[in-house]
């Protein structure tokens, strides 16, 4: 029995090997460095000298971080709640009203470009379309609509621009989910409620979002969770620019660590969004937990 | 399409939606259209041009700077994203198999593991990561970025196989077993078969963020030795100051993107299958 177990084993770890050792030496190893360095005056000489929790000070006495904190705040909540709202309308437009599966999936397959596009290419989309001259082409629409004079919107309005652009490239991903969702509630409640005399909106309100209850809850952590941790398109559009108006605390920590070099307090920066994280990700936990309780 | 028996009042219904939809998504293909377009056309007097594809084969002036042809990035790319799919691919469907499939000591420990850290933001690490890379002393080579975007996605492709594993019948593995395979010849001729979807849909999610990874470029490569694409056309769109006009930026990101469009068209339908089964994925 014993020789059985073992052999079982070896069998078992020389299929996880290379997992193994890709989690270890990549992932569990930077954590545990990301985390050290935190307490450390760590920068480009590399040298190891801990100065206890100074960094985390001078996080909170730099004044920036007040207003980086806002950012972070606004920008994660309005984009989520649009990033929602929308899931949830292209969802049931595209799969509810929409029956002919072929329309409703090319739909869903333009919703998906943004998504797809390379950020390098991305970014550089919308400074061209935003270009502050008479021919950018937002400009030309505002010129023909009645504008008086070219506007340099990304100087103006960096976190619209910021906020929008993030909010085209999140829509795919819930819109499927959503849209999955609603494919999966069975027909017979949708005849049930019309013979009963109600309207789409009656539907959509008293079946599709109850339906939906869990998908939802949980688009809305996962994509929290992405928002917070995601700087890509922040950093291509704008750089967290003009000033500080559009730096989010992610980017705030590869500009300290990559950009200034100061590895240490980038990191400690990076630690603190990290416990935010955690507490997310066990709320996550938590909900999943619910819901597969809640099928048996 | 079979016969509609939906009375007359959904199908105007679902005709509005259509019209909706088409008006909203007009404005998204529009811009890219309008901004591709570029690539085709001279500034100002519109005539049709091939001229902005030079940097194909040829070094071009820009400016003040010479820029090199994209030869070298494109091929970094491509050996960049050939290796880091296939290795995904790979190591993700053997750990997948083994935590589906197999019994062993530390079994939970490990799917715990793996169920935190795929929802856990590896970019957060890139910090600590850029130190374990230099300690290996492979910072600021291919081969550097490529193992750690293996491990940043393993997490993730490795539970959703480990899905489409779990969702093979028993006996079809135990007849496979019965019939004279053992654990290895099963896997490799039977159950890797059952998941081609799976490992379908991993494979494109793979090649997708292989191809127009930027970040990893960013943060680990100091240098312009190693250019791929995405640091290749960065370069020539900072914030500060645009140095391609548009035209030849639209020719570049049309190159760029083209192995992506491709990919999209064939495999949308996966693509879709896989954003579920890998989101919700219980």
């Amino acid at each position: 029995m014993k020789r059985n177990m073992r052999q079982k084993n070896m069998q078992a770890y020389f299929f996880l090997s290379p997992f193994l050792i890709f989690i270890t030496v990549l992932y569990i190893l930077p954590a545990i460095l990301t985390v050290a360095m935190a307490f450390t005056k760590l920068d480009s000489a590399f040298i190891w000298e801990f100065n206890g929790l100074n960094n985390f000070r001078k996080i909170f006495k730099d004044p920036n971080t007040i207003i980086i904190i806002k950012n972070t705040l606004f920008y994660v909540l309005v984009t989520i709640v649009f990033t929602v709202v929308l899931d949830l309308f292209f969802a049931i437009m595209t799969t509810y009203f929409i029956q002919d599966e072929r329309k409703g999936n090319l739909f869903k397959a333009i919703l998906m470009i943004p998504m797809i596009t390379p950020a390098v290419v991305y970014s550089v989309l919308w400074i061209w379309l935003l270009e502050a001259t008479d021919t950018g082409l937002a400009n030309q629409f505002y010129l023909a609509l009645g504008g008086t004079q070219a506007v340099n919107w990304i100087a103006q309005y960096p976190f619209t621009v910021v906020i929008l652009a993030t909010l085209l490239t999140s829509i795919a991903y819930g819109t499927t989910v959503f849209s999955s969702a609603v494919k999966s509630i069975p027909e017979n409640q949708f005849r049930a409620a019309r013979v009963d005399g109600a309207g789409e909106w009656e539907i959509v309100r008293n079946i599709i979002l109850p339906n939906l209850r869990f998908h939802i809850t949980f688009i809305t952590l996962w994509e929290t969770l992405g928002l917070l941790t995601n700087y890509v398109t922040i950093m291509l559009i704008t750089n967290g620019g003009p000033g500080v108006q559009t730096e989010v605390w992610a980017l705030s920590s590869y500009h300290k660590a990559f950009a200034d070099s100061q590895y240490g307090y980038g990191a400690a920066i990076s630690v603190l969004l990290i416990l935010v994280v955690m507490v997310l990700m066990l709320v996550i936990a938590a909900v999943m937990r619910r819901q597969e309780k809640s099928q048996g | 399409m079979k016969n509609d028996t939906r009375p007359r009042f959904e199908r105007k219904k679902e005709n509005i939606a259509v019209l909706v939809m088409i008006l909203l998504c007009i404005p998204v293909l529009f811009i890219y259209f309008s901004f591709f377009k570029n690539a085709f056309f001279v500034g100002g007097t519109g005539a049709f041009t091939l001229d902005n594809f030079r940097f194909l084969y040829e070094p071009i002036v820009l400016g003040q700077r010479t820029v090199q042809p994209i030869g070298q990035a494109f091929t970094n790319t491509v050996i960049f994203t050939a290796i880091s799919t296939v290795c995904e691919v790979v190591i993700s469907c053997m750990a997948g198999y083994a935590l589906a499939r197999m019994e062993f000591t530390g079994k939970r420990v490990i799917t715990f593991s793996l169920l935190s850290l795929r929802l856990f933001p590896g970019v957060l690490l890139l910090i600590g990561a850029l130190y374990v890379l230099m300690y290996l002393g492979v910072l600021n080579t291919l081969f550097g970025v490529i193992i750690v975007a293996i491990a940043l996605r393993l997490p993730g492709s490795t539970f959703i196989i480990r899905n489409f594993f779990t969702g093979i019948p028993r006996d079809i593995e135990n007849s496979a077993l019965v019939d004279g395979c053992n654990r290895m010849t099963a896997f490799f001729q039977v159950i890797i078969h059952m998941v081609k979807p799976g490992i379908a849909s991993i494979s494109m999610f793979a090649f997708m963020s292989a191809w127009s990874n930027y970040l990893l470029f960013n943060t680990l490569i100091f240098n312009t030795k190693t250019p791929v694409l995405a640091t290749y056309l960065r370069v020539l769109s900072r914030n500060d100051q645009m140095i391609a006009d548009y035209g030849v930026f639209a020719a570049m990101a049309l190159v760029y993107m083209l192995p992506v469009l491709v990919f999209f068209f064939i495999s949308q339908k996966q693509l879709m299958e896989g954003n579920i089964s890998g989101g919700k994925g219980i």
